[in-house]
């Protein structure tokens, strides 16, 4: 028993963190794939240079009163499509989370409105991290992120990054 | 060696040991040096040749794919939890440990590589929280020196503040002092209850004092720390903190008080329980005092927020290190006998530079506090010569 105990531990610690990389590999691979504009923000960071840092540029549409959550309720952001079938740049809405008939009617609900509204961060190779924030801030390119967000409404997973309709590392890889 | 030979020469020229006890010393720590200037070597090679590769790991990081990378970072965490497994079974100690140990780092790393790869938006909290769940339970069971007690109990006490903080940052700022002050009361109590348990000790020595030490640095940091608040008014930041939250201040200064009243109780059921139990009552006797003394050194400057002081702020901090200074010497403890010693000169030297204004007087104030601070530390190790050796003897004594 004890045996079988101390095995489960150094089962645990190799275990534990793979089942992060299960679960995000689970909500990729099922989740509803949008692709959503971003823009950049103010730069100063720490780790500036290896990521890149960026907001997604929801078009957010005015709700009716009587949907529109009031602030330190359980926000959600409802994504709906633009036009049937078409996953790029939804709209979005900042609804109750509780309310399951407003819910129906959402292609997609992210629950963590708040992180999802705020700066975001993009690992890419440290080489071209900072022209590719400078192309994101001064625009002229089309910028958007794939983003898979599972049925249960969880965090979004991202998927790749586009530059130019372009996945981030064909962008990289084609001459200047 | 070199300083060895002008010792050994002086015990000779003292008369504490002779010629062939020199001979012999002088053979002895020879031989313990053959092939140390090799040994120096080959590490540094190696530690060369590891840096190297891993720089070259690095510069290629981009180039590497992901699952390259996770498949062979996973590799590397389950060939290491097999390693102190096997060693555990064979009784390799050495090697238990270091794997174990590296296997910990590991596990944080591969955490950051999965988020890396998979662009995981999540908090370093969330992060910190996966690794100590993944890592405890094995550190518990396997880790027996202080080769991974001492990583082990620090890595939690780091991770403890960010997680905490991560969480408070969503909530209103009075809850968030009061989960500030609610932490640092506990966990160094619950360090020290920890260690102290016999249980405890007779089971995972190792790691039970380590906890205990760790325990008492953060109480005594802590309330030292805490002193400096008496320099600052607090009261008009508090009063907007309460505010904020729509809380009365008398109704906000009793809810802050409550760790310090929840930590002052439990120490005094302490007492009532467990005093008469202690294998040396005196000891813990004093050690409850220190412990008490540290808790409401820590409190009182939250509870009592408009009491700005300079004298409170200089004589709570030299009354407590003062007590921590007799603490040392009644228990034997010569080695925090010595830092209470140092750091209340210290202090003692600061709060003379402080009481000094303008230019000229400063000038006057550094070359008098100057020598001052020479007669001081002249006056100090002549006390702590003098109370070191009456603990030594005292400490004897009882042996």
């Amino acid at each position: 028993m004890r045996h079988n105990l101390a095995i489960l531990t150094l089962v645990l610690m190799v275990l534990l963190p793979s089942l992060l990389m299960v679960k995000a590999l689970h909500d990729r691979g099922n989740g509803l794939v949008w692709q959503v504009d971003m823009t950049g923000y103010d730069p100063r960071d720490l780790l500036r240079g290896h990521y890149l840092n960026f907001r997604y540029d929801w078009d957010i549409v005015d709700v009716d009163s009587s949907e529109h959550c009031i602030a330190g309720q359980a926000c959600c952001l409802c994504l709906t499509e633009r036009a049937p079938n078409d996953f790029t740049n939804p709209q979005v809405r900042a609804v109750d989370c509780r309310n399951e008939s407003i819910a129906r009617q959402c292609t997609s609900r992210l629950k963590n409105m708040n992180a999802m509204m705020g700066p975001q961060i993009y690992y890419v190779p440290e080489d071209h991290a900072l022209r590719l924030e400078k192309m994101l801030r001064d625009g002229g390119h089309d910028f958007k992120m794939e983003i898979a967000v599972p049925r249960s409404g969880g965090p979004a997973i991202i998927r790749d990054l586009y530059v130019d309709q372009k996945p981030l590392a064909s962008f990289l890889t084609q001459p200047d | 060696m070199f300083g060895i030979h002008k010792k050994l020469r002086g015990w000779v020229a003292a008369g504490l040991i002779g010629p062939e006890q020199q001979a012999a010393i002088t053979a002895f720590e020879k031989s313990r040096q053959q092939g140390r200037f090799g040994r120096g070597i080959t590490g540094l090679a190696l530690f060369a040749i590891i840096i190297g590769v891993l720089s070259l790991i690095a510069a290629n990081w981009v180039s590497i794919p992901a699952s390259f990378k996770i498949i062979v970072h996973l590799l590397i965490n389950i060939a290491l939890a097999i390693t102190v497994w096997r060693a555990q079974m064979r009784g390799q100690d050495n090697l238990r440990e270091g794997a174990l140990l590296v296997l910990g780092g590991l596990t944080l790393t591969f955490i950051a590589l999965i988020g890396q790869v998979f662009q995981l938006g999540g908090s370093y909290a969330g992060a910190l929280l996966v690794w100590q769940m993944a890592m405890i339970p094995a550190f518990l069971v396997y880790g027996q020196t202080r080769l991974t007690a001492v990583p082990g109990v620090l890595a939690f006490t780091g991770c403890v503040p960010v997680i905490v903080m991560e969480w408070t940052d969503k909530i209103p700022d009075f809850w968030s002092m009061f989960t500030g002050v609610a932490v640092l009361t506990a966990l160094p109590l619950l360090y020290v209850a920890i260690g102290s348990m016999e249980r405890c000790r007779a089971t995972r020595p190792v790691w039970c004092d380590t906890a205990l030490r760790i325990g008492f640095v953060i109480l005594v940091l802590s309330a030292s720390l805490a002193s400096l608040l008496w320099y600052e008014d607090r009261s008009d930041e508090f009063s907007a903190v309460f505010d904020r939250a729509g809380i009365a201040v008398s109704s906000g200064m009793w809810i802050l008080s409550v760790p310090t009243i929840i930590a002052v109780f439990a120490l005094f059921g302490h007492w009532a329980f467990f005093r008469s139990r202690a294998v040396d009552p005196q000891f813990y006797v004093r050690t409850w005092g220190l412990v008490l003394t540290s808790i409401v050194m820590l409190g009182l400057p939250m509870l009592i927020p408009n009491g700005s002081s300079d004298m409170l702020a200089m004589g709570s901090f030299l009354i407590y290190w003062g007590f921590l200074g007799w603490y040392a010497h009644a228990t034997g403890a010569v080695r925090l006998l010595s830092l209470a010693i140092t750091v209340l000169a210290i202090r003692i030297w600061i709060i003379y530079l402080e009481a000094f204004g303008g230019l000229a007087m400063t000038g006057f104030g550094l070359i008098f506090g100057g020598v001052f601070m020479l007669a001081m530390i002249y006056g100090a190790r002549r006390l702590n010569r003098r109370l070191g050796n009456s603990a030594r003897t005292q400490h004897a004594g009882k042996v």
